[in-house]
C-alpha cells in the first residue's frame, strides 16, 4: 500500500484516533517482586549499590519502608544475587521475601508502578543497539538510530523517534502511553562506532528533513516506529508489548478479550 | 488524587457546538466582531433595567513614564484612532470603525492637560489633580486610564512599568488599558511600538476597544444557554473558579498561596470575586492543597456574594433548587473536596427558611491544562470537539484544533453522586466550552482554550502577588478590572 492510499483511507475513514498505544502483552496484576526492608536515607550516600542494582538488570523504588526490586531479566536465584550485593556493598543481611504485587492499583500507580515503567524503558533503551534514549522533561525519548528520513552527510542522520509523554491505566488492568512523533538528528561518533546526538546544526537539519520528508499522518510514523521497534518490557516474568497506536477496531477487540490479545486480530 | 483510567470501550467522539453569542437587542452571532458591528454589546439599551449599563460616555486619561514623549505622543494617536477609526492599509489587516460605532459609546479623548506621568520609582503622580479632574466627570461618564510602558505583561523580567502604573491606578479605584511600547529581537510586540512603525494595528485596536468596554463594567456580550443540536448545554445557576498563585517569600521554607475565587452567573455574566487571604502549605507538602477550612469559608463567601447581585439574588430566593459548579486547575484533594461540601451545606442552612427548603446540585470540576492524552491529526478538525476518555474523563478542543492548540483534559468525579447536577461528562464539556467564549480579551472566536471562571481567577491571583488589587470594597471589584 502506498503513502497515499493509506492518506486517503484515513481520510476517507473520518475516525478521530488518540494518541494512545496500550499493552498486548501481560497484564500487571500479579507481579513477583523482591522486598527488602530498607528505606532510601540509608542508602543515599551509596551510589555503587544502586549503580550494581541497575547493572545486573534491576529497576527498584522505595516505598512504605521498603526497597521494591524487580528483575528485567529472567533471572534464577535473584534472592541469593540480591543478598550478595547487599552484603557486598552495604554490609547488610536484611531478609528478602519475594512476594506478589498487583501493580494496577491505585497505592501504588505512581510511587512504585509509573517509576518502575519509565526506569524499564530506560533500560530498554540503554540495552537496544538501535534505539537511543533521551529526557525531556517527564517525558521520556526513544530515537531509532535505523529508521532514517533524510540523510544529509554520510555520518549525519535524521532519524525518526517515539516521545512517551504519560503512562496510564486502561481497562482497570493494563497500561497505556500516549506518545507523539518526533525527529531527531544524530551523528555518528567513529571513536565508539556508536550514535549520538547532534547538537551542532540539529535545527537546520531537522527543518531541511522536513522539505525532503513528508509523513502521511502521524499515527504512520507512530506505527513505522513501533512496527520496526516494538516496545518490549520485561518486568518479573512479565511481558509488555506496544506494537501500535490504539484503533478503532481494537477498542472493539479489547470489549470483547478483556485481556491478552494477539496481533493479528487486528488486520 | 484521582488516578486516570482509560476504558477504551468508552472513547467516544462528541461534539462540542458552542453556542452563538448574544448581542444588543438577542442578535447571536459566532463572531464577536460582526455581533458588535451589527448590534452592539449586550448592555446596550437592555429591556432588563438590572443588566442595562449605567454610563454613555467614557472618558480617556492618559499615562505615560517619565522621559517618554515618544510614549505620550503614541497614547494621543492612538486615543484618536479609537475615537475615529482606523482603515486597513493591508489585507492583512482589519478596519476598526470607531468605537461609538461598536460599543454604541461616546468616547472623549484626553484634553491637553488629561497626560500625567509615572515613574518607576515610589513617587505617585499627581493623584489629587486625577480625583479633582474625575470629580468633574458627568455620573453617566466612566474614566478610563491609557496607560503607556516600556514593558510586556508577557515577560516576566520586564515588567516594572506594567507593575508599578496598575499598582498605582488599580489603588485609586480607576479602570485602566495597558499599552505597551516593546519590541524584542525585531519583533513588535506592544501595539504602540507597532503604531510607531506603522504596523497593523486594526485587530488590536478591536481588542484594547473591548478590554476598555469591559474594564469600564461593560459586558460585551454573553451565552444564552441553548440546546444546540446532540448536545445539551445545562445552565448552572452559579460557577465558582478556583485560582492561586504562589507568593515568592524566598526566605520561608513553607509555601505560601495567594487565591482567588471568581463567580459568573447562568449566562457567563461576572457577578466578583472573592479574594483568600494568604494562606501556607508546609514544605513537605508537594502540591497545592488548599486546606479544608479555607475551602469552606470560599464556598461560602462566593454564594453569599452571588445572592447578593441585582439578578441572581432574585433568583436564589425564588427556588428551591440552585445548580453550582466549582472549577479548579488539577485535582480536586480529598481534605478539599469535604470543605466544599461542608461549605455548601453550611450555606443551603443559611439560604433555607421554614417555608423554603433550599437544595444545592452541584459538581466539582477538575481542568487540566496542560496534558498529554491527544486526537491523532488534530490539525485536520476546524471545529470544537471532545473524546471521553471515561465515565468521569474528557479531552476538549476548546481552542483553535486547526492552530494545533492542544486540549484540556476534564475531570469529574462525583457524577453518580445524589447531588450531582450533571449527568455525564459530555454535558460537562459543553458547559466548560461555553465558558472559554466568554473571556473578553480578545474578538477573534476560540483562541482562549481556559474556562473564563479558571481564566479570571488566576489573573487576579497572579496580579495580586504582584501587589495590583483594587481596594476593599471598591467599585472596581465589580467589574472585571483584570482583564
Amino acid at each position: 500500500m502506498t503513502n497515499g492510499e493509506t492518506l486517503t483511507k484515513h481520510i476517507s475513514s473520518n475516525r478521530k484516533l488518540l494518541n494512545l498505544v496500550v499493552n498486548e502483552g501481560d497484564i500487571l496484576t500479579q507481579v513477583t517482586t523482591y522486598k527488602i526492608p530498607l528505606v532510601y536515607q540509608a542508602i543515599k550516600d551509596q551510589n555503587e549499590f544502586a549503580k550494581s542494582l541497575k547493572s545486573k538488570g534491576y529497576v527498584y523504588r522505595f516505598f512504605q519502608g521498603y526497597l521494591w526490586v524487580f528483575p528485567l531479566k529472567q533471572k534464577e536465584n535473584v534472592v541469593k544475587e540480591l543478598s550478595e550485593l547487599l552484603k557486598k556493598q552495604l554490609g547488610l543481611t536484611n531478609e528478602i521475601e519475594e512476594a506478589s504485587i498487583n501493580l494496577m492499583d491505585d497505592k501504588v500507580w505512581y510511587p512504585i508502578t509509573v517509576k518502575t515503567i519509565k526506569d524499564s524503558l530506560k533500560q530498554l533503551a540503554y540495552n537496544s543497539p538501535n534505539i537511543l534514549f533521551q529526557k525531556d522533561h517527564n517525558a521520556i525519548e526513544l530515537i531509532s538510530t535505523s529508521t532514517t528520513i533524510y540523510e544529509p552527510e554520510i555520518s549525519i542522520r535524521v532519524v525518526l523517534g517515539l516521545k512517551i509523554n504519560g503512562i496510564y491505566k486502561c481497562n482497570s488492568n493494563n497500561i497505556c502511553f500516549s506518545v507523539k512523533e518526533i525527529e531527531e538528528a544524530i551523528q555518528l561518533n567513529r571513536t565508539t562506532g556508536s550514535y549520538q546526538f547532534l547538537l551542532n546544526r540539529r535545527e537546520q537539519y531537522l527543518e531541511t528533513a522536513r522539505k525532503y520528508y513528508r509523513p502521511e499522518t502521524e499515527k504512520e510514523c507512530i506505527n513505522t516506529f513501533l512496527q520496526s521497534h516494538p516496545i518490549q518490557i520485561f518486568i518479573s516474568k512479565k511481558n509488555l508489548v506496544f506494537r501500535q497506536i490504539l484503533s478503532p477496531k481494537q477498542v472493539k477487540t479489547f470489549q470483547k478479550v478483556k485481556g491478552l490479545v494477539k496481533l493479528d486480530e487486528f488486520f | 488524587m484521582s488516578i486516570l483510567d482509560i476504558r477504551t470501550e468508552l472513547i467516544k467522539e462528541f461534539d462540542l457546538n458552542p453556542p452563538d453569542l448574544e448581542f444588543a437587542n438577542g442578535f447571536k452571532s459566532s463572531k464577536p466582531m460582526r455581533g458588535l458591528l451589527h448590534s452592539g454589546p449586550y448592555d446596550y439599551e437592555h429591556s432588563d433595567k438590572r443588566l442595562k449599563r449605567e454610563f454613555r460616555k467614557i472618558k480617556i486619561f492618559c499615562l505615560y513614564p517619565k522621559g517618554e514623549s515618544r510614549i505620550k505622543k503614541l497614547l494621543r494617536e492612538i486615543s484618536t484612532l479609537l475615537v475615529n477609526g482606523h482603515d486597513r492599509r493591508v489585507y492583512t489587516d482589519c478596519d476598526f470603525p470607531c468605537f461609538e460605532t461598536l460599543f454604541k459609546t461616546e468616547l472623549i479623548p484626553p484634553d491637553s492637560d488629561d497626560y500625567y506621568i509615572y515613574t518607576s520609582s515610589s513617587t505617585e503622580p499627581r493623584i489629587d489633580q486625577i480625583t479633582a479632574n474625575l470629580a468633574a466627570l458627568p455620573s453617566d461618564c466612566k474614566p478610563i486610564f491609557l496607560i503607556g510602558g516600556r514593558s510586556h505583561r508577557s515577560r516576566k523580567e520586564q515588567q516594572i512599568d506594567y507593575i508599578f502604573s496598575k499598582k498605582i491606578i488599580s489603588r485609586n479605584n480607576l479602570p485602566s488599558q495597558f499599552m505597551s511600547y516593546f519590541s524584542l529581537g525585531g519583533i513588535q510586540y506592544g501595539v504602540l511600538t507597532k503604531l510607531e512603525k506603522k504596523e497593523n494595528v486594526g485587530y488590536s485596536l478591536w481588542n484594547i476597544g473591548l478590554g476598555i468596554y469591559g474594564k469600564v463594567g461593560g459586558i460585551a456580550w454573553t451565552i444564552p444557554q441553548v440546546q444546540t443540536g446532540q448536545s445539551f448545554s445545562k445552565g448552572v445557576d452559579i460557577t465558582i473558579g478556583l485560582g492561586f498563585a504562589r507568593l515568592e517569600e524566598k526566605d520561608s521554607i513553607n509555601k505560601f498561596y495567594i487565591g482567588c475565587a471568581s463567580i459568573l452567573d447562568k449566562d457567563g455574566r461576572w457577578i466578583g470575586a472573592v479574594h483568600i487571604n494568604p494562606f501556607f502549605i508546609p514544605a513537605e507538602t508537594r502540591r497545592l492543597v488548599v486546606p479544608q477550612e479555607i475551602m469552606r469559608s470560599i464556598i461560602k463567601n462566593a454564594l453569599r456574594q452571588a445572592r447578593k447581585d441585582v439578578k441572581v439574588g432574585v433568583a436564589l430566593e425564588k427556588r428551591t433548587q440552585i445548580s453550582l459548579a466549582v472549577h479548579k486547575r488539577g485535582y480536586f484533594h480529598a481534605e478539599e473536596v469535604i470543605g466544599v461540601r461542608e461549605g455548601i451545606s453550611d450555606i443551603e442552612t443559611e439560604f433555607s427558611s421554614n417555608q423554603l427548603r433550599k437544595r444545592i446540585f452541584y459538581n466539582l470540576i477538575s481542568v487540566i491544562k496542560h496534558q498529554d492524552i491527544e486526537v491523532i491529526d488534530s490539525l485536520r478538525s476546524s471545529k470544537n470537539f471532545g473524546v471521553r476518555l471515561n465515565t468521569t474523563n474528557a479531552i476538549l478542543y476548546t481552542g483553535r484544533p486547526e492552530r494545533g492548540i492542544p486540549p484540556i483534559r476534564i475531570t469529574c468525579d462525583d457524577l453518580i453522586e445524589p447531588y450531582s447536577y450533571f449527568e455525564n461528562i459530555q454535558q460537562i464539556g459543553t458547559h466548560i466550552n461555553n465558558l472559554t467564549l466568554l473571556h473578553w480579551q480578545t474578538t477573534i472566536p476560540r483562541s482562549i482554550k481556559m474556562p473564563a471562571s479558571l481564566y479570571f481567577a488566576s489573573r487576579i491571583a497572579v496580579l495580586e502577588v504582584k501587589g495590583i488589587k483594587p481596594p476593599n470594597g471598591s467599585p472596581l471589584l465589580t467589574t472585571p478590572w483584570f482583564i
